[in-house]
């Protein structure tokens, strides 16, 4: 316990030098530790404030993300069509099949009705 | 203790950047002259220190100025005893150019403390009590191991405990003990303080 207590009166000295040596830190050193906390909190605070575009980029991420969805859909519907229409074209039946299409489907109905 | 006061504070500063500036201005002028001695008794150097102290409070305000209140203390410990610690590193790799162009790097330095502290025919104590006594304290401290430095520094100068020390230091509890009793011995050693 004796070693702590000194341990302890130890500490307590050098704290206690500290301490006077923080009231003794002169005027010149003080103006330039004020000057360089005011350098820090204007660069620093002046960059975070990008913060403020935030909203506005978002904004136009969710535009354009919405842009290329609408595209992208619109290009498969469009590419759908095109594969019926290559269907046809490539297929070996004349186009007059493809014309008289419904008389074939009630012509198909009628002989298995009958 | 300076520590207790600063936690009276308001708790969010987020959505407030007009107050918060205030506060955060309010917190790093109280803080700023025992931050500015802890890294002047580091790296022995007054414009070094200023340097490190610019280069914490910039990263402090961008890093951590939206976090809570009660958290400012420890994090900006941590982020001024990661200042240092690059410091040293950077002093290391000065420190071998130095000795491989054949100068020693305590040729640079001599060990005015034990000087000082033999020519002055006084007991630790009395050293103690007035400046000359902060000078052989800061060149006693200096000339511990950096992490052994960083561990007495913020227990005994801040009053931090064993687990805010180590959130500061980035390391366990168990190291900081370990780092703080070592520094206590040899202190004590060189000071006298048995």
């Amino acid at each position: 316990m004796i070693g702590k207590k000194t341990d302890q009166q130890f500490t307590d000295e050098v704290k206690s030098v500290f301490d006077q040596s923080i009231e003794q830190v002169d005027a010149e050193t003080v103006l330039r530790l004020n000057n360089i906390r005011n350098i820090a909190l204007n660069t620093a605070t002046g960059k975070s404030r990008h913060w403020i575009f935030y909203p506005a980029g978002a904004f136009a991420a969710a535009s354009l993300a919405i842009i290329i969805f609408n595209v992208i859909q619109h290009d498969v519907s469009t590419s759908t069509i095109k594969a019926e229409d290559i269907e046809i074209i490539s297929a070996a039946d004349g186009l007059d099949f493809y014309e008289n299409l419904e008389f074939y489907w009630w012509l198909e109905d009628y002989e298995t009705s009958t | 203790m300076q520590y207790d006061v600063l936690h009276t504070y308001t708790t969010s500063t987020r959505e407030r950047p007009l107050e918060q500036r205030r506060e955060l201005d309010r917190f790093l002028d109280s803080v700023q002259k025992r931050a500015f001695r802890m890294a002047e008794i580091a790296t022995g150097n007054r414009e070094d220190a200023f340097d490190i102290l610019q280069d914490a409070m910039y990263r402090f305000v961008e890093k951590y100025s939206t976090r809570n209140f009660a958290e400012w203390m420890p994090l900006f410990h941590t982020v001024l005893q990661n200042r240092i610690r690059d410091w040293y590193r950077r002093e290391s790799v000065r420190n071998r150019f130095r000795v491989w162009f054949g100068q020693s790097a305590d040729e640079q330095e001599p060990d005015s403390m034990e000087n000082l502290a033999d020519g002055q025919m006084r007991t630790p104590e009395q050293q103690l009590q007035n400046r000359q006594g902060m000078e052989v304290l800061d060149q006693a401290i200096r000339k511990l191991p950096i992490r052994q430095q960083q561990a007495f520094m913020l227990r005994v100068f801040e009053g931090m405990d064993v687990a805010q020390t180590a959130r500061a230091m980035n390391c366990t509890t168990g190291s900081v003990k370990t780092h703080y009793s070592r520094a206590i011995h040899t202190l004590r050693e060189k000071l006298g303080g048995h």
